[in-house]
């Protein structure tokens, strides 16, 4: 094999074993340390290439599929219920027992810290128990909404963006002293219902609203959400997006 | 269910970095990549059965990866920004004289056109061999060949002609 045939082949494919390739670097010492050479080019390659990925990625990915997963049911619970819904008001309304409408209203309803409750619970297998974020970090996603935190008030667990009833929104976990504090940032624009307080599963949410989203603290001790709402009333900084 | 979501989360575990640092290379944007990492998953998931055969799984991940780049390029055309204009993926501050080679080797990769850094990165980080390279990228093999071979080329010369210049400063 001709010199620049085969530089040319063993620069497409420095690993290229084929028979004459062996032999030409058996027959041609510098034609074996150009193969060594390349092959230990392409080492440096590969490391180049291998950029840092960054902390908990597949934890993060798993979270919001699983976030997706639950919206989608929520949605088909939602469109059977609307479907089952008019077949009973078509029934009223033939039969003429048409107040049983205004009771079907409502049923599905939940505020924005129920939903906030609930979205938690259903993802609390993919929150890694000993993940650790960055201020850096929490504030960079925060600035997507205007927003800055400008105090550490504990260690960040856990911070990802999410859907949020169809919002992009911020999923953040803190660690208090070894409990779990779940904070949403919820941009307004979502336009769910403010709802102050709710408790279920177990779990105490309250919500209050800044410049352009509204936050929604969860924890399973009311003191401590109630607490946390009051800190990050003051230590988040906002500015309109 | 169960099954799928566990085949699932086998599937994020083994791949996402793999995807992370395709994705990485692909659209030269570090604040998309989990974006599209992400968005890539959701359709896998969507699709999860018409995938037959556990040993394409890679193959078949990064072909929906590259689709959703494209269509990232087709929503927003205007977002694009000018690698050249920004310093990429040069925000360790490294000292070592190999660090230092491999944040070179990475600006130079970066300035690669897409049609010859992506053959390379599926040959190098992702294993494929050129029939593999050829049925992802649905170019002939001679064609993906080829383009290897200028990849090496022009960041081998990239290389030398840095080093030279270094020299002659230094010197």
């Amino acid at each position: 094999m001709d010199e620049l045939t085969f530089r040319r082949k063993l620069y497409a494919d420095p690993s290229d074993n084929s028979s004459e390739v062996v032999e030409a670097c058996k027959a041609d010492k510098n034609k074996a340390n150009f193969k060594a050479d390349l092959l230990q080019f392409d080492e440096k390659l590969e490391q180049a290439f291998k950029v840092d990925v960054p902390d908990n990625f597949s934890e993060r990915i798993l979270l919001r599929q699983g976030i997706n997963q639950q919206q989608t049911k929520k949605r088909q619970f939602k469109s059977h219920f609307a479907l089952a819904a008019s077949i009973v008001a078509a029934f009223g309304i033939t039969v003429g027992v048409i107040q049983y409408a205004p009771q079907l209203q409502g049923i599905s309803h939940q505020g924005i810290v129920g939903h906030a409750i609930a979205h938690m619970t259903s993802e609390l297998d993919h929150i890694p128990s000993d993940g650790e974020a960055t201020l850096d970090q929490l504030n960079e996603k925060l600035a997507y909404f205007g927003g800055q935190l400008i105090d550490q008030l504990a260690q960040i667990k856990f911070v990802s963006f999410c859907t949020f009833e169809g919002t992009r929104s911020l999923h953040v976990v803190m660690n208090d002293n070894g409990k779990d504090v779940t904070v949403f940032v919820i941009p307004k624009s979502a336009g769910l219902e403010p709802q102050y307080s709710a408790a279920q599963d177990g779990y105490n949410g309250t919500m209050f609203d800044t410049l352009n989203a509204n936050i929604v603290v969860v924890s399973d001790d009311k003191n401590v959400s109630y607490n946390w709402s009051q800190k990050l009333t003051t230590a988040l900084k906002w500015q309109k997006v | 269910m169960k099954t799928k979501y566990l085949t699932y989360e086998a599937l994020v575990r083994a791949y996402s970095k793999d995807l992370y640092r395709y994705g990485y290379w692909l659209c030269k944007d570090a604040n998309v990549v989990e974006d599209i990492v992400q968005e890539t998953f959701l359709r896998a998931w969507r699709s999860l059965d018409s995938l037959k055969d556990e040993s394409a799984a890679k193959s078949w991940l990064i072909t929906i990866l590259r689709r959703e780049n494209a269509r990232r390029f087709e929503r927003k055309q205007f977002d694009l920004v000018d690698i050249d204009d920004n310093d990429v993926a040069d925000t360790h501050v490294n000292s070592s004289e190999e660090d230092m080679e491999i944040q070179l080797l990475r600006r130079q990769i970066f300035k690669l056109e897409a049609e010859y850094r992506e053959p390379l990165l599926l040959q190098v980080v992702g294993g494929f061999s050129g029939d593999e390279i050829a049925n992802i990228l649905e170019l002939n093999r001679n064609t993906v060949m080829t383009r290897l071979f200028r990849a090496r080329n022009q960041l081998k010369d990239a290389l030398e002609n840095t080093t030279q210049q270094r020299g002659v400063q230094n010197g």
